[in-house]
C-alpha cells in the first residue's frame, strides 16, 4: 500500500490515508476503477453500497466482474475482487438502496469522506443532502463517453449538488406525440407510452390516443373512443382505458395494429386542420404491408451490418415482431400484475422498435434501427473503461486534498474529449463556486413556487412527479400550512392512500403554503402553489399537457415568464423544469451531468459567485460553456 | 489489419451477439467501423508497471485482438501500490508473466501473451508485427531505438511513464489521417459532417533536442509550465540510473534531480523558476492515481490511433493531479 511504503507519500498525507474511512456510493463503471484505486492506494477502511446485479453490458469496464459473476449483486463481487489487490484492506460491501432508512444521518458521520460514483440525479441529490445533514465532503463524479466531471460539495465552502438545477430528460408537447409527430423521438416516446398503457402502470400523461383537445385542431375533432374524462367527484375515472379495451380482444395483434395504425391514424385525419401545412399520415393495412422503409428508396440498400441489430425492418418484419412481441408480453403479464419497461429485456425492446417504426412509416418519419431505437429509447450514455479510470483517478487525488482539508484547492474538474484551445487543457479546472443562497435544498429556509394545474392533478402525482421525481425526496411528508396542519401526504404506508386519487382543487388553491418534509433527509421545503390558468396555456400547443412548472422565487416568477415570452418562436425545447411526463429514470451508470460555468482557464480559488448569476438565473437555467472550448457541453 | 491509405481490409466483419453485447456501450460512443479497426489491431505494451497494467487493462477491455506484454523486470513491492494486475504473492517472479493471468481474466476474447525477455535482446523484426507500441519504463536510448524502428515502418508509438504522481504520454503516431464528425451548426440540429483530419508528428530524438536557446523556441521557454522541462529531467534520470527516483533513497534522488535540473537549464538557457524545486516532491515511486489517470488517457489515444476517428493528442501530455492539471504541450507546431 502507498500509505506502507516510507516516503512515497508526504509524511501528512501517508498518515491520514492509513486512518481514515470513506464511502463509496455505487460500485459501476467508476465505482470498480475507484474501488481498485482506493485498496491499491492503501486506504485502510472502505465501505461500498449497491443495489444493481452485475450483466453482460457491463463487462467491458466493469473489471472487477467477470462473466461467471452475471446475476450476482456488485458491491459484493466488486468487494471479492478488489481484495484480491489488497487483502489487507477492510471493505464493507452493502447490497442495498442508499436511500434505504437505515443510512441515516448517523451512519454518514462515520466517515471522513464520501466519494459518490453514481448514475442517477435522484440517488446524487440524496447523498448530497445527507452529507448536508451531516456535515460530511462529498465528492461528487461522472462521465459521458469521453468527458468526465469531479466536483467537490462540502456545507458553507461550496456549493452543493442540487445548487443549480439539473436538466431533465427533454419532453415533448402532448400534443406532438399524439397527434402531429415530426422525428423518430416522437414515434419511440409514443411507442414506450403504448407499453405502459398495454402492460405496465398506465400514466395519465402518456395517452397514446388522438387528442381531439389539441389547440390546432379545435374546431373539427369529435367523440373519440379511448379517452378519459373526470367525473363529478373530482376523481380521475377512466371510460375505457387502452389496457382494458386491449383485454377485451385478449391482446389481438391483428386488431390492435388495425386500432393504432390504421382507425386511429384515420382519425387523426379527419382533424384536417393539422394537415393543412404538414404532411398527413397514411393508415397502414395489416393485410397488405408495404415492403419498403421509411426514409429509405427501397430495401434493396439494405447491406449486411455489422450488428444483427443495425439493420431496419420492413413493415412485414415490424408487424411479425409486433405479433411476437405482444404474445410474449401477454404472457409475461399472466404472472406479473405490471409490467416495467427496460431496454435490456428483449421482447419489450422488439415491441417498442416495431411499434415506432410503424407509427414512423405512417408519418413518413425516417425508420431507426433497433440499436438506434435502443439508444434513444433507453436513453443511453455510453460509457468506457478509460474515461472511468481518468475519473476514479481524479477522485482519489481530489480525496487526498479533502483528507488533508485543503478544500480551496479541490475545484471541479473536467475531463475532456480534447484539449482547450488556448491552453491545451485536457482537465480544466472550474472556480469554486460558493453555495447558492436560493438553491433549493441547501439555502437555510427553502422555498419554491409550483405552478400547478389543479383540474388536472391529483395528490399521487403531486407527491411523485413534483417531490420525488422532481424535487428528489425519498419518502415525503406533506401538510397544508393552514393553521390546522390538514396532511395532505403521509410517509407513512397507506395513511392518505384514501386521498392519493384526488384532484388537487379539493384541498389545495393558489397560494396556499405546502409544509414538505423528508424526515431521513433532515430536509424541509416550503412549496407555494400557483394555479395554472388554462386559458392562457391551452392556447399555447407547446405547453399542452403540461401539468405543472416548478419556478424559483417570486422574482423569478416574472423573470421567467419574460424569457419564456421572448422565445416564443423558439424551437420545441421546453424549459426544463417543465414536466408533463415522468422522466425516463436515468437508468445507465455513470449518467453525468455535465455543466461548466465557465471552463475557466483562470484557476482561481475562492468563494467568488458566478458572474453570470442574475435575477433571471432560475435553477432551471443551464449554464454554458463559455470558454474557448470547441464544443458546448450539453448532453441531456 | 490496416493498408497503406489508411482502410479497414476486413469490412466484412460481422460481430457475433455476444461481442455486440459485450462492446454494446462502446460501440455507441465510437461507432462500429471504429470496433472493427480496434478488433483486429495488436498491440505491444513494454513495461508493466502501474501505467502498464492501467493501459493494458483498458485496452483489453476494449477488445483489441492482442496485447502482448512485455517486460524483463521482476515484481517487487513497489508494484503493489500502483499495479493490480500481478498478485502480491508474485513478488520476486517476472512481471509480464506475473501480469498475465488477470490481464487474460478481463477479456478471454483478446489473445494477451506474456515475454519475460528485455527489449534490448529483441531483434528490430520482433516489434514490426504489431500496429502499436506503448513503451513505459525505457531509457531515452532504449525508446529512441524503438522509434527508429516505429518510424521505418509506419507503426504507431506511443511513449509513459509515471513519476509519483506526475505522468506523461509522448505521442509520435507519424502522419496520422483520421476522420471526426464536426457537428453542423447551420443544418438540422443533430446534423453531422464527417471530415478528414491530418495530424503530424516529431520524433522523441527531435523532441529532446531542441535547444531552447534558440530565438524560436527561447520565449516559449519563459512561458511554458514544469512538466515539460520537468519531464526532460526525469527521463535523464531514468537513463543514467536506469531506473526512477525512488521514495528508498529520496534524499539522495532529489539532490540529483535537482544537480540535472541546474544542468538542464543552464545548457539551454532557461531560468531557474521554469523547473521549480518543489516539482520534484511527489515524483517517487509510482502512485496508483496517476497511473489510474495517465493510463485512461493512454487507452484513449490508443483507440484513435487504431480506429482512425477522432484527433489524437499532439503531442505530449502532462499530468499533476495533487499540484494542478491534465494538459498538453504541441512540440511540433
Ligand atoms: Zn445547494
Amino acid at each position: 500500500m502507498a500509505s506502507d511504503v516510507k516516503g512515497l507519500l508526504p509524511a501528512d498525507l501517508g498518515q491520514l490515508v492509513n486512518e481514515c474511512n470513506v464511502l463509496v456510493v455505487g460500485a459501476g463503471g467508476i465505482g470498480c476503477e475507484l474501488l481498485k484505486n482506493l485498496v491499491v492506494f492503501g486506504l485502510k477502511n472502505v465501505h461500498i453500497i449497491d443495489l444493481d446485479t452485475i450483466e453482460v453490458s457491463n463487462l467491458n469496464r466493469q473489471f472487477l466482474f467477470r462473466r461467471e459473476h452475471v446475476g450476482r449483486p456488485k458491491s459484493i463481487v466488486a468487494k471479492e475482487s478488489a481484495l484480491l489487490f489488497n487483502p489487507k484492506v477492510c471493505i464493507t460491501a452493502y447490497h442495498d438502496s442508499i436511500t434505504e432508512s437505515k443510512f441515516d444521518v448517523n451512519f454518514y458521520k462515520q466517515f471522513n469522506v464520501v466519494l459518490n460514483a453514481l448514475d442517477n440525479r435522484t440517488a446524487r441529490s440524496h447523498v448530497n443532502r445527507m452529507c448536508l445533514a451531516a456535515k460530511i465532503p462529498l465528492v461528487e463524479s461522472g462521465t459521458a463517453g469521453y468527458k468526465g466531471n469531479v466536483s467537490f460539495h462540502m456545507q458553507g465552502i461550496s456549493e452543493c449538488y442540487d445548487c443549480t438545477t439539473k436538466p431533465h430528460q427533454k419532453t415533448f408537447p402532448g400534443c406532438t406525440i399524439r397527434n402531429t409527430p415530426s422525428e423518430p423521438i416522437h414515434c419511440i416516446v409514443w411507442a414506450k407510452h403504448l407499453f405502459n398503457q398495454l402492460f405496465g402502470i398506465s400514466d395519465p400523461d402518456e395517452d397514446v390516443s388522438p387528442d381531439s383537445s389539441d389547440p390546432e385542431a379545435v374546431g373539427d375533432a369529435g367523440k373519440i373512443a379511448l379517452e378519459e374524462s373526470n367525473d363529478t367527484n373530482g376523481q380521475v375515472k377512466e371510460k375505457v382505458s387502452t389496457r382494458q379495451w386491449a383485454q377485451s380482444h385478449e391482446y389481438d395483434a391483428q386488431k390492435l395494429f388495425q386500432k393504432l395504425f390504421h382507425d386511429d391514424i384515420k382519425y387523426l385525419l379527419s382533424m384536417e386542420n393539422l394537415w393543412q401545412k404538414r404532411k398527413p399520415p397514411t393508415p397502414l393495412d395489416w393485410n397488405d404491408l408495404p415492403d419498403v422503409i421509411a426514409g429509405s428508396s427501397s430495401i434493396d440498400q439494405q447491406t449486411v451490418t455489422a450488428l444483427k441489430d443495425q439493420r431496419v425492418w420492413s413493415m412485414q418484419e415490424c408487424s411479425q415482431v409486433f405479433k411476437q412481441s405482444i404474445n410474449q408480453l401477454k404472457e409475461k403479464l399472466e404472472n406479473e400484475k405490471d409490467l416495467i419497461w427496460d431496454k435490456d429485456d428483449d421482447p419489450a425492446m422488439d415491441f417498442v422498435t416495431a411499434c415506432s417504426n410503424v407509427r414512423a412509416h405512417v408519418f413518413g418519419i425516417q425508420q431507426k434501427s433497433r440499436f438506434d431505437t435502443k439508444s434513444m429509447a433507453g436513453n443511453i450514455i455510453p460509457a468506457i473503461a478509460s474515461t472511468n479510470a481518468i475519473v476514479a483517478g481524479l477522485i482519489v487525488t481530489m480525496a487526498c486534498k479533502v483528507l488533508k482539508k485543503d478544500y480551496y484547492k479541490c475545484n471541479t474538474i473536467f475531463v475532456m474529449p480534447r484539449p482547450t484551445a488556448v491552453k491545451k487543457d485536457l482537465f480544466p479546472l472550474d472556480q469554486i463556486v460558493g453555495p447558492n443562497p436560493k438553491c433549493y435544498v441547501c439555502a437555510e429556509k427553502p422555498e419554491i413556487i409550483v405552478k400547478m394545474d389543479l383540474e388536472k392533478m391529483t395528490v399521487r402525482i403531486l407527491g411523485d412527479k413534483v417531490l420525488k421525481t422532481e424535487l428528489c425526496m425519498i419518502a415525503p411528508d406533506v401538510e397544508i400550512d393552514d393553521g390546522q396542519g390538514t396532511i395532505l401526504i403521509s410517509s407513512e404506508e397507506g395513511e392518505t392512500d384514501d386521498i392519493a386519487d384526488k384532484l388537487l382543487k379539493n384541498f389545495i388553491k393558489d397560494g396556499t403554503r405546502l409544509k414538505c418534509d423528508d424526515f431521513l433527509q433532515n430536509y424541509q421545503i416550503n412549496i407555494t402553489v400557483a394555479a395554472m390558468v388554462d386559458e392562457e396555456d391551452e392556447k399555447d400547443r407547446e405547453k399542452s399537457g403540461i401539468l405543472f412548472e416548478i419556478i424559483g422565487d417570486r422574482t423569478q416568477l416574472n423573470a421567467k415568464e419574460q424569457v419564456a415570452e421572448g422565445k416564443k418562436t423558439d424551437d420545441q425545447e421546453q424549459p426544463s423544469t417543465s414536466k408533463k411526463a415522468n422522466p425516463v429514470h436515468d437508468d445507465e451508470d455513470d449518467l453525468m451531468i455535465i455543466e461548466p460555468t465557465t471552463v475557466s482557464e483562470v484557476q482561481v480559488a475562492g468563494t467568488k459567485r458566478r458572474l453570470d448569476e442574475t435575477e433571471e438565473d432560475t435553477p432551471s437555467k443551464k449554464r454554458k460553456v463559455e470558454s474557448e472550448t470547441s464544443e458546448v457541453i450539453d448532453i441531456d | 489489419m490496416v493498408s497503406e491509405n489508411g482502410d479497414v481490409k476486413n469490412d466484412n466483419k460481422t460481430f457475433t451477439d455476444d461481442e455486440a453485447a459485450l462492446y454494446d456501450r462502446q460501440i455507441r460512443l465510437w461507432g462500429v467501423d471504429a470496433q472493427k479497426r480496434i478488433n483486429s489491431s495488436k498491440i505491444l505494451i513494454i513495461g508493466m508497471g502501474g501505467v502498464g497494467a492501467e493501459v493494458a487493462k483498458n485496452i483489453i477491455l476494449g477488445g483489441v485482438k492482442s496485447v502482448t506484454l512485455l517486460d524483463a523486470d521482476d515484481v517487487s513491492e513497489l508494484d503493489n501500490v500502483c499495479q493490480f494486475l500481478a498478485p502480491r504473492e508474485s513478488i520476486g517472479q517476472n512481471r509480464a508473466e506475473a501480469s498475465k493471468g488477470r490481464a487474460q481474466q478481463l477479456n478471454p476474447m483478446v489473445e494477451v501473451t506474456a515475454d519475460g525477455a528485455s527489449i534490448d535482446d529483441k531483434p528490430d523484426s520482433f516489434f514490426t508485427s504489431f500496429s502499436i507500441i506503448i513503451a513505459t519504463n525505457c531509457t531515452k536510448t532504449q525508446i529512441m531505438r524503438l522509434n527508429k524502428v516505429t518510424r521505418e515502418n509506419d507503426i504507431k508509438f506511443l511513449i509513459s511513464d509515471v513519476f509519483g504522481f506526475f505522468g506523461f504520454i509522448f505521442l509520435d503516431l507519424g502522419e496520422h489521417r483520421y476522420k471526426t464528425e464536426v457537428v453542423n451548426m447551420a443544418a438540422k440540429k443533430g446534423d453531422v459532417n464527417v471530415i478528414d483530419g491530418l495530424s503530424r508528428y516529431i520524433s522523441f530524438l527531435d523532441a529532446i533536442s531542441i535547444d531552447w536557446n534558440l530565438e524560436e523556441f527561447a520565449a516559449r521557454a519563459k512561458k511554458t509550465r514544469p512538466g515539460l522541462f520537468g519531464l526532460f529531467v526525469l527521463l535523464e534520470f531514468f537513463e543514467q540510473k536506469k531506473r526512477k527516483p525512488l521514495p528508498s533513497s529520496r534524499d539522495e534522488d532529489l539532490a540529483e534531480l535537482l544537480k540535472l535540473r541546474d544542468e538542464f537549464i543552464e545548457k539551454n538557457g532557461i531560468a531557474k523558476d521554469r523547473i521549480p524545486d518543489d516539482f520534484f516532491e511527489t515524483v517517487f515511486g509510482e502512485l496508483g492515481p496517476s497511473s489510474a489517470i495517465t493510463g485512461g488517457v493512454l487507452a484513449q489515444e490508443v483507440v484513435k490511433a487504431v480506429s482512425q476517428k477522432d484527433a489524437p493528442l499532439v503531442n505530449i501530455f502532462l499530468c499533476n493531479p495533487l499540484t494542478g492539471t491534465g494538459y498538453v504541450e504541441n512540440l511540433v507546431d
